[in-house]
């Protein structure tokens, strides 16, 4: 693992944490939504500073060069998080249609009854 | 304004065989105090049978949980200028027995009352008091103050708190927030109650939602609210009305 990588992930992960703090001092994001990402930046940051760790994963799933096992682990967290994420979106954009259709059908009947 | 000044709120999600006699106990027996129950969605006859008894309702249209329904009651509390509001469950859980106690606490100037097990008694050593020992501990490394449940649900706000929690992001009814508002300096004291186990109906947790909970709020306590704005807002007592006024303003 090139000191190279092991710097950008700990740099990208202190950015990220700082956004998201930023985002909900500023009242933007809820607290929960902020959770996901700071386990996953406390993680990359792990796995940089300990190198260790990553050569003993590698070595025990047969990778050949560690970094490998980095990309993996984030495409693999991430194409999890996007699937998650899908759902919600769907059940949020299910949820909007209920509420957009329940208010038009309320007005409605509040107008016929006039 | 009205003139009954304490607004009971019960969030209630497919509680059929609980609200009737839980809202009857509170109507026969405690008529000072007005009550608002918050339907979160439920797809039992919760709201058949509160609208068929006449009681005083809001229908959530979706399920919104713990956090938004009670948010629910404390915008009406805050449109409809209750001076308190405490949030009572609709499981029979809480006893409108301690309101009473809590609300004579509230008068010498706090601005939170937690209804708690655990003032005078002791913890019982079990796996389900394990996270209320963490977070009571939590709440303690971050803020140097006591709170000896920072789980339960019956709580009381002022009209300041009504105001926050109302209508602000990231105020849950949750230990996280109970540390934020400390931080803030708002005045939190606990009273001593004692609740009911559950008689039906199912609890909002379970064992891995319990855990998800505790890593959520644990982060949050120990990390994240280290970041939010500290204006230290409720430290002096506020009794310039015209300082309020400008808050109010700010809030719209």
């Amino acid at each position: 693992m090139s000191s190279i990588l092991r710097v950008l992930l700990v740099l990208t992960s202190l950015l990220f944490t700082w956004f998201m703090l930023r985002k909900i001092r500023n009242s933007k994001l809820q607290i929960e939504y902020a959770i996901f990402w700071i386990i996953f930046s406390l993680i990359l940051i792990i796995l940089a500073v300990f190198p260790e760790l990553t050569y003993l994963g590698a070595r025990i799933l047969g990778f050949i060069s560690p970094a490998n096992l980095i990309y993996l682990f984030v495409i693999f967290i991430l194409m999890v998080k996007v699937f998650l994420m899908t759902i919600e979106l769907s059940q949020l954009e299910n949820k909007v249609n209920e509420l957009i259709q329940k208010i038009a059908l309320d007005e409605k009947e509040e107008n016929e009854s006039k | 304004m009205e003139n009954k000044k304490v607004l009971m709120i019960i969030p209630a999600y497919n509680e059929q065989d609980n609200i009737i006699r839980v809202v009857e106990k509170i109507k026969k027996n405690y008529p000072q105090y007005d009550y608002i129950i918050v339907n979160d969605g439920s797809i039992d006859h919760t709201s058949r049978r509160c609208h068929k008894k006449g009681y005083n309702i809001i229908d959530l249209p979706i399920n919104l949980g713990l956090a938004g329904a009670f948010q629910t009651g404390l915008k009406y509390a805050y449109f409809h200028g209750y001076e308190y509001a405490i949030q009572f469950d609709a499981d029979g859980q809480h006893k409108p027995e301690y309101i009473n106690a809590m609300f004579e606490k509230m008068q010498q100037g706090y601005d939170i009352i937690i209804g708690s097990r655990f003032v005078d008694k002791k913890k019982e050593i079990s796996l389900r008091m394990l996270g209320s020992v963490v977070l009571s501990l939590a709440i303690w490394l971050t803020t140097g103050k006591r709170v000896t449940d920072p789980t339960s649900g019956m709580r009381m706000f002022n009209r300041d708190m009504i105001r926050e929690f109302a209508l602000s992001i990231n105020y849950g009814p949750e230990p996280d927030t109970i540390s934020y508002l400390l931080k803030q300096g708002a005045n939190v004291a606990e009273v001593q109650v004692e609740m009911e186990e559950r008689i039906s109906g199912e609890s909002y947790l379970n064992m891995s939602t319990a855990v998800l909970y505790m890593i959520r709020m644990l982060i949050s306590i120990f990390f994240i609210q280290n970041f939010r704005k500290r204006d230290g807002r409720f430290r002096e007592k506020r009794n310039l009305a015209i300082k309020d006024d400008v808050r109010e303003e700010n809030h719209v």
